[in-house]
């Protein structure tokens, strides 16, 4: 053999090439097939977690029972809530994490491909303990998403599936954050500084240090529950000298940054849409950066505004009532940017960035009513209450699920290399925001008239209100059916979008071809013959 | 990242690859400044409250990411050189475990690009992996660069 090896014998044969099908799927550490996965599985939860929220409404159209049972509806409720936020958010956002970092900063890959492996397919397993709960004896899951004790030290099987689910949850997040957080801070590309990053990959850096503090919260809290229900302990038992209360101040000290898990990467979305359709760079780059960073400090002393009904002393529920409202001032920096953003921009109205700007709006709405809630003598009153759900499906849904689906409609010309449906994804938008606003602007008006969350039957007065919600969340269901549409039309053909399909897109991944370079070498790529 | 030095005679060329690499060890002082202080006060907390099962939880994910930073650490001096030099193309590896050194025949090597965009130098009927800390456009140019001088030096 005519190549010489002094050390040890190459490592890498003809078998280097890599595998195709499922093998792929399964064994790649391509952050891009990765990020696909992430994708899909969070399309895949959404629907599902979707449609328990159609069983919800459905039993809620009008008072008295017709559907399902109350315990039922418990089940429908509490896994509509863990699997939306762990299934469909959450993965969505490291989907956009796996696929846009490496391109923005110009590294090769994620800093630990095989970590990323499995990362993900931890994922799949968590989720059929999640829907296999459905089948336990029992039912599901009934005591909130929240998990608070003593439902969650009672309950049967169910109860142990969700624990357990929730921890390969957990580790597989801080798993990938620690790989987002590696992968930012050392495989930028040469000259690129912290302050150079995309606002987009800014948010996900900080995401990924709340990740990293507080997902083993999470976690260890769980597992104390799982220790007083089988091993005998009594950290929240109060019969045995426990204290359920104490379970709420862990939960929620994770469950607040939870909040910014799910919120400061769709705010680098919106900051990465807003500018490529005003065709000005984003107003307050450095501003930006510092409100998301202060953001997330604030996000650690927050954490009782979600208990102020539970009996605290009035020094705590001030403090944290103050330190809650103080968000608004980082949060209003951001808003203003966005704002000055577009300010004399030469704006179009493409679907992301009506998906942008919907979510300035919507989100907005659902940060002022955060603050309505901070306040101690309101939130006493409208604590559990349709007025609290309102206000975090305007923040999870118009703010989360709806930069996720700008994102998706802003990327997937770099990812599949051809143009979605414009007309397809602007029916999809505007039905969206309709139906969103139809199904969750009357549940203010309901909280504010009293009428508790998770209550499967009411009284007639709130009759008209749900039954508006109702129908407006049955359009929205079907409405996504179009986002998917619009999602596999786009996968299989369409206009070729070439590299740089938005004029005022100035990021890195926008320089690569579309899409980037892991399937178009299918054939090898036109360099000059070698052999003739 | 990547360098490419074209010499004198267009028939020799230095490649030089090193994986990006930006945190220079200040990383250390940074999860020492600013993590440990709050995840000590955040530990330090639920242990007071009772729940002293947070604590190692959180040990463990700052020990997770600590680890992460060193590894990369570890690695950033990494580097493959791929040197063009009259009938000879010379690769040099290097990483923390272990130094290989390659030789082949210029007139018989081919630059393979697969189908999943990674780059492979061919001969003999052995394949042998180059460039895998590459962007996918660097891994481009350093293929192209490689054939186009390959081509060249076969004159
Ligand atoms: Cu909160």
């Amino acid at each position: 053999m005519e190549a010489a090896t002094t050390h040890d014998a190459p490592h890498a044969g003809t078998h280097e090439a890599h595998p195709r099908g499922l093998l792929r799927w399964l064994s790649s550490t391509n952050h891009k097939d990765i990020g696909t996965l992430y994708l899909w599985f969070s399309l895949l939860m959404f629907f599902f977690a979707g449609s328990l929220a159609m069983l919800v409404r459905a039993e809620l159209f009008q008072p008295g029972l017709q559907i399902v049972q109350p315990e039922v509806f418990n089940q429908l409720t509490t896994m509509h809530g863990l699997i939306m936020i762990f299934g469909a958010i959450m993965p969505a956002f490291v989907g956009f994490a796996n696929w846009q970092v490496p391109l923005m900063i110009g590294a090769p890959d994620m800093a630990f491909p095989r970590l990323n492996n499995w990362s993900f397919w931890l994922l799949p397993a968590a989720a059929t303990l999640l829907v296999g709960s459905f089948f336990a004896p029992g039912g599901a899951a009934a005591g909130g998403w929240t998990m608070y004790p003593p439902l969650y030290i009672q309950g049967g099987i169910a109860y142990d599936m969700t624990i357990l689910a929730i921890h390969i949850l957990g580790i597989s997040s801080v798993m990938g954050a620690i790989n987002i957080i590696v992968t930012i801070l050392n495989l930028r590309a040469p000259g690129m500084t912290l302050m150079q990053m995309p606002l987009f990959v800014w948010t996900w850096l900080i995401t990924a240090y709340l990740l990293v503090a507080v997902m083993p919260v999470l976690a260890c809290v769980i597992t104390m529950l799982l220790t007083d229900r089988h091993f005998g302990t009594h950290f929240f038992n109060a019969a045995g000298g426990g204290d359920p209360v104490m379970f709420q101040h862990i939960f929620w000290f994770f469950g607040h940054p939870e909040v910014y898990i799910m919120i400061l990467p769709a705010f680098g979305i919106v900051s990465t849409i807003l500018p490529t359709f005003a065709r000005k760079p984003l107003f307050g780059y450095t501003s930006m950066v510092w409100a998301v960073a202060s953001i997330a400090f604030l996000s650690f002393i927050v954490w009782a505004h979600h208990m102020f009904t539970t009996g605290m002393p009035a020094g705590g529920q001030l403090f944290f009532m103050y330190t809650t409202m103080l968000i608004a001032v980082p949060t209003g920096v951001k808003v203003f940017n966005w704002v000055a953003t577009l300010w004399r921009g030469a704006l179009t109205f493409e679907t992301p960035m009506l998906f942008a700007l919907a979510f300035i709006c919507l989100f907005t709405i659902g940060g002022f009513s955060g603050l309505v809630l901070a306040l101690v003598p309101v939130d006493i009153q409208l604590q559990d209450t349709y007025y609290v759900v309102a206000h975090f499906h305007y923040v999870l849904f118009s703010g989360a699920a709806m930069s996720i689906m700008g994102g998706v409609y802003y990327w997937l010309p770099k990812w599949t290399g051809h143009m979605y449906d414009e007309r397809l994804g602007k029916l999809h938008f505007w039905l969206t925001t309709i139906a969103f606003n139809l199904t969750f602007f009357p549940m203010h008006f309901l909280g504010l008239a009293g009428m508790p969350r998770r209550i499967p039957d009411y009284a007639l007065q709130f009759a008209q209100f749900n039954m508006i919600s109702s129908l407006g969340a049955f359009l929205l269901g079907a409405s996504q059916l179009i986002f998917l549409l619009a999602v596999v039309k786009c996968i299989r053909g369409g206009r070729a979008a070439g590299d740089r399909p938005w004029d005022g897109a100035d990021t890195l991944e926008w320089t690569l071809s579309s899409p980037p370079p892991y399937h178009s070498f299918a054939t090898p790529p036109a360099i000059a013959p070698l052999h003739k | 990242m990547v360098d490419i030095v074209s010499a004198a005679p267009a028939t020799a060329l230095r490649i030089t690859v090193r994986p990006n690499s930006a945190v220079n060890g200040r990383w250390r002082l940074f999860v020492l400044v600013l993590l440990l202080p709050l995840f000590s006060a955040i530990g330090a907390g639920f242990v007071l409250l009772g729940a002293w099962p947070v604590a190692p939880c959180l040990a463990l994910a700052l020990g997770g990411l600590w680890l992460g930073l060193r590894q990369v650490e570890r690695h950033a001096g990494d580097f493959e050189r791929i040197v063009l030099c009259d009938d000879r193309l010379l690769v040099d590896r290097h990483d923390p475990r272990h130094d290989e050194h390659l030789e082949f025949n210029s007139l018989w090597v081919q630059v393979v690009t697969h189908g999943d965009g990674t780059l492979a130098l061919r001969s003999h009927g052995c394949e042998f992996p180059v460039g895998n800390d590459l962007t996918e456009s660097e891994r481009v140019a350093v293929g192209r660069e490689l054939r186009s001088t390959l081509a060249r030096a076969r004159f």
